[in-house]
């Protein structure tokens, strides 16, 4: 058949391989998150019997055992942590990541080499020597270090340079700089708003990152009143055996921040640029 | 402020903080891996020992980077191509059903790790799994996913694209945000097919994102170590599975480390990782320059 | 960074401030908890704005960042002294011991707290999980942390950590622990290279449990002697395995992998896998090897992975007829995957003898603040009856202390998973005086450990067994001496 002759056939099978992609790539996204969160409503063992597909009668007593922890304070406590580390780390970032993309200065290559550096350098290895530090400081058991270790994050500023090498057109900031703003002016009032989707970008994995953070609070922390979730879960347990199904429940009800922030962030992702602050 | 001391007083909060917290514990192991120390008695000066039995005697250094190299090389191609071409089909095809879709293909990279664990060692079950009665449907026998050196590193590329093409989906997503409608508008007034748009508008000007995404994920690349340590991580299984296929360079920093107690040489094994990592993303900028000059 | 340390300062006071309300508000949780919800959001608006004035403030952040970070330094140098001499005051009143161990749940708060009643000594659990408290343990260590006052040691990991001079000998002065009162076979099990006595352990020992159902069809018969007396050594156990093999067409199997034959075969040998700084493999890994081939030759074992979710499963299936069964695996194992498996099981001693499985030491650090309360727990809970009752109740654990075992009916119960059969009698009268040996623990267990594995997992893939053991024992070697510089051929 001709395509011509069939202007909306032509449409549904060109979009058609588009379709394909779509269900194909979001069943295998949503199906492990689902069973994730249909582990959480099973006896632990049954985990073990075979891929669950549906909810469990064991939600209730996996419940109770995560509550019978005190989850609530884990959960401000993970909350004061991300909420904390994201902000002072966002900002960070972005006047950082301003700076290397938008002004020549003295040493800003070998500035930025370093920044790049310190991405190619394992996390776990400064892992004793933070302990260390920190003890010095006579900071260790609280939630400071948490909060503090990986605000300087070089990703962030390496993502804020380019992003924002790409999307601010220099003229803006000549423009601010015309109408007698200051620097720091510029950047809060012209170039934040402009970047809104790539600070909520970088929102949602700082928080993602610290809210799941690990190992650093399993070595700093050692009293309970200070747990965060992820710690938290070492704590659940029933009888005789490590409960894996309420563990699953606990990381699910973990998920729920994070899932929400999504929820909110999401439409700015896409939204394009507000109309008239941006030429193309 | 001066337009000349303003970009030191930005970057300031970022190199203040990882003066104080960044860099002293980064130095401090860096000293460390020119001693043998295991963290509790005197650490004895070795001089350059750890790194010289990195590269002479080592030979799980070698595989394991070697190791990382297959992984990386095969997982971050189709990583990112998926995140983009999700990120643009949403934007162009999903109009209305986008956000949640864009939920739903994030969730891989919330999910939460421990889960992910099991899910995927019952899924790639040699007995039981369904991949495995997936394939027994089709005709083919069952493949041992877990005992043999391949099928183990399939599994752990199939874990690491799944988790993070999300996320590169994210990064694009933002990309594309800053992409006026109007170029598109425009475009098609000329004529332009949706490839046409996509090859001539979306990709040209995706570029610093682009060059973000490949470079970030080359290093991480390099620094796997949580897919295939959930793979293997029961009590029973080798470590970096069979025959050591999916055994990653962070995995053997992380044994000698803490769980053999050699500091020193764990540090060194980090150094020699992060030199290797310092050379890749040197080339990948001269490469990125390169075209640029192009 | 006037304004950052300003920050952090703050932070500290107020750490300082929740202690003193945690001294105060002894009697009443609640109000603490109100005092420290206040307190959190407090520090969250503090640390904000302190966030928030650093990065507005910049400016002006030029010098005085090093006097203000060395003045927080002195000032938080002054506080452990007053700690301290605060804590010579309260020594009678404030006694208690802080324990690092992976179970932290219901039962042994209550049994802690019956300890508690009878000692005066509070207990504070710290929950680590097992694979992490090397790393824990380590980086305490490392950076000088406060070290807790017992660290639970698991098998794997223990050789290790016993290779490290950082343990109180607890039969030392002022302790005095006294060793005769603990089952003899345990000893070396819990005492470092250097010859220090670290501490006990519930002891942890295995017989073989199998599926009477299964067993009575394929072997004739369900009776734990009959099933012994058939199956006295592993000879007899693979020419009973090739006949169960033929006469279910290869549907169902001795054991369901070769970890859990191993496991046993592991046990049973005393040689050890390294001598000094000698590799010693010849010795000790190759019959272990050549046994398991021999049973993946035959068909008789499943492909399994030992411990894995897949096993689990196959205790609810009836295509396995043994597994290992140590003291533990009752519980934590048979009944919780064998949910409606009561009458279903049997127990039996292996062929080749019982075998120590398992175990975790109570480790007392050098380092811990309270040495003599944690002696006095470790004294409660293994080596008096009072408190091996309590582990037997809540736990369900063994006790080192050898006077129980006189009593035949201290460990005794009819188990209804086990058609009545009186597992707990069996393994305190047959199992602990039938172990032989055990393997003394060495820095390289988990090394040995891994290539271990690691050769299992190469049979398992092989086509019937078609791997030599030489080529095991030869990359086993090489993969070990890599591993480890200072061990030799």
């Amino acid at each position: 058949m001709s395509v011509r002759r069939k202007p909306v056939s032509t449409l549904v099978l060109r979009k058609l391989p588009v379709w394909i992609f779509m269900i194909v790539l979001s069943v295998c996204a949503l199906l492990p998150f689902y069973m994730m969160v249909v582990m959480g409503t099973h006896y632990s063992e049954d985990l073990y019997t075979g891929v669950k597909l549906f909810f469990g009668k064991y939600f209730v007593q996996n419940f109770q055992t995560v509550m019978r922890q005190n989850f609530l304070l884990y959960y401000w406590n993970s909350i004061l942590v991300a909420v904390c580390n994201t902000v002072g780390g966002l900002m960070v970032s972005a006047l950082a990541g301003y700076a290397f993309a938008k002004f020549d200065f003295k040493g800003k290559a070998a500035l930025f080499a370093m920044v790049v550096a310190t991405l190619a350098i394992p996390q776990q290895l400064g892992l004793i020597g933070f302990v260390l530090e920190m003890r010095w400081l006579k900071l260790n058991n609280t939630l400071f270090p948490l909060i503090v270790s990986g605000m300087a994050n070089a990703f962030g500023v390496f993502w804020m340079r380019q992003y924002i090498g790409g999307s601010v057109p220099d003229e803006i900031i000549e423009s601010g700089r015309v109408d007698g703003c200051k620097e720091f002016g510029i950047f809060f009032r012209l170039v934040l708003p402009i970047i809104r989707p790539a600070l909520i970008t970088i929102f949602l994995l700082f928080f993602l990152w610290s809210w799941n953070s690990y190992m650093t609070p399993l070595v700093m922390i050692s009293k309970e009143e200070l747990y965060t979730i992820p710690l938290s879960i070492a704590l659940i347990s029933s009888e005789y055996r490590t409960d894996y199904a309420a563990r699953i429940l606990a990381l699910s009800m973990g998920t729920i921040p994070i899932l929400i922030l999504f929820s909110f962030g999401s439409k700015y992702l896409i939204k394009g640029l507000v109309a008239g602050s941006v030429k193309g | 402020m001066s337009k000349k001391k303003a970009p030191y007083a930005m970057i300031a909060p970022y190199f203040i903080l990882y003066l104080a917290f960044g860099l002293f514990p980064i130095l401090f192991s860096l000293g460390v891996s020119f001693t043998s120390w295991d963290g509790i008695g005197e650490a004895a000066f070795v001089g350059l020992k750890n790194y010289k039995r990195v590269f002479t005697q080592d030979k799980f250094f070698y595989k394991s980077m070697l190791n990382t190299l297959i992984l990386l090389a095969i997982s971050t191609p189709i990583q990112i191509a998926l995140g983009l071409f999700m990120a643009t089909f949403l934007k162009d095809f999903f109009k209305k059903t986008r956000n949640g879709l864009q939920l739903i293909n994030f969730l891989p990279y919330i999910t939460t790790p421990v889960a992910v664990g099991i899910i995927f060692q019952l899924m790639f079950d040699w007995k039981s799994g369904v991949i495995n009665a997936f394939l027994n449907l089709l005709g083919i026998e069952s493949v041992y996913w877990l005992g043999n050196a391949w099928a183990s590193r399939a599994v752990v590329i199939f874990m690491i694209v799944w988790k993070n093409y999300g996320y590169m989906m994210i990064m694009f997503l933002s990309g594309l945000a800053a992409i006026s409608d109007e170029l598109y508008e425009a475009a098609k007034i000329d004529g332009a097919r949706w490839w046409d748009s996509f090859t001539k508008i979306t990709i040209p000007l995706l570029r610093p994102i682009f060059i973000f995404v490949i470079t970030t994920s080359v290093i991480n690349g390099f620094k796997l170590f949580d897919e295939p340590q959930l793979l293997f991580n029961s009590v029973s299984q080798p470590i970096g599975g069979p025959d050591r296929a999916v055994m990653t360079v962070v995995m053997r920093f992380y044994e000698a480390s803490f769980r053999s107690f050699e500091f020193g040489y764990g540090s060194a094994l980090a150094y020699c990782l992060f030199l290797v990592i310092a050379a890749a993303s040197l080339l990948l900028f001269k490469l990125i320059d390169r075209k640029k000059g192009e | 960074m006037v304004c950052f340390f300003g920050g952090c300062r703050t932070l500290y006071f107020r750490h300082r401030n929740k202690r003193d309300i945690g001294k105060v508000a002894v009697g009443g949780r609640d109000a603490w908890r109100d005092e420290k919800e206040v307190f959190m959001k407090r520090k969250l608006l503090t640390l904000l704005m302190g966030a928030a004035l650093c990065i507005s403030s910049l400016a002006g952040c030029g010098g005085g960042t090093r006097t203000q970070q060395e003045a927080a330094g002195e000032t938080a140098k002054e506080q452990p002294q007053q700690e301290a001499a605060g804590e010579t005051d309260e020594v009678s009143a404030d006694r208690e011991v802080t324990i690092w161990c992976w179970d932290t749940g219901d039962t042994r708060k209550q049994m802690h707290d019956e300890f508690t009643k009878a000692t005066g000594i509070k207990v504070n659990l710290v929950a680590v999980e097992s694979k992490d408290m090397t790393q824990k343990l380590q980086t305490t260590l490392a950076s000088g942390g406060e070290m807790p006052d017992i660290a639970w040691l698991e098998a794997t990991f223990r050789g290790k950590l016993l290779s490290l001079d950082i343990w109180e000998d607890i039969t030392a002065n002022p302790y005095n622990f006294d060793t005769s009162q603990v089952l003899d076979y345990l000893i070396p099990l819990e005492t470092t290279e250097g010859g220090q006595y670290v501490g006990p352990e519930c002891p942890s020992v295995a017989g073989m449990a199998y599926k009477r159902e299964l067993a009575k069809e394929y072997l004739g018969t369900d009776d734990p002697q009959e099933l012994e007396a058939m199956l006295s050594d592993w000879d007899s156990f693979i020419a009973k395995g090739k006949e169960v093999v033929e006469k279910s067409n290869g549907t169902v199997f001795m054991l369901p992998s070769l970890g859990a034959a191993g496991q046993i075969l592991k046990g049973q040998s005393t040689e050890p896998f390294v001598e000094g700084d000698k590799l010693n493999l010849d010795v000790s890994m190759r019959p272990i090897l050549e046994k398991l081939l021999e049973m993946k030759k035959a068909g008789m074992v499943d492909v399994l992975d030992f411990s894995s979710a897949e096993e689990g499963a196959s205790y609810a299936g009836d295509e396995h007829i043994f597994y290992p069964c140590a003291n533990w695996s009752l519980e934590f194992t048979i009944k919780s995957n064998d949910k409606d498996g009561q009458g279903r099981w049997g127990f039996m001693l292996p062929p080749g003898g019982p075998f120590p499985w398992g175990g975790t030491v109570m480790g007392v650090p050098k380092g811990g603040a309270h040495k003599e309360e944690a002696v006095e727990y470790i004294r409660f809970f293994f080596a008096s009856k009072e408190g091996a009752e309590l582990q037997r109740d809540y736990k369900g654990n063994f006790s080192p202390y050898k006077p129980l075992y006189e009593d035949a009916s201290f460990y005794s119960g009819v188990d209804d998973y086990f058609a009545g059969q009186d597992v707990l009698q069996a393994i305190s009268q047959e199992v602990f005086p039938n172990i032989k040996g055990v393997r003394l623990p060495s820095k390289y267990d988990q090394d040995i450990d891994d290539v271990y594995n690691l050769a299992l997992k190469t049979i398992n893939a092989s086509v019937d067994g078609s791997v030599s053991v030489d080529s095991l024992i030869e990359s086993m070697t090489d993969e070990l001496l890599t591993k480890q510089p200072d061990l030799s051929e």
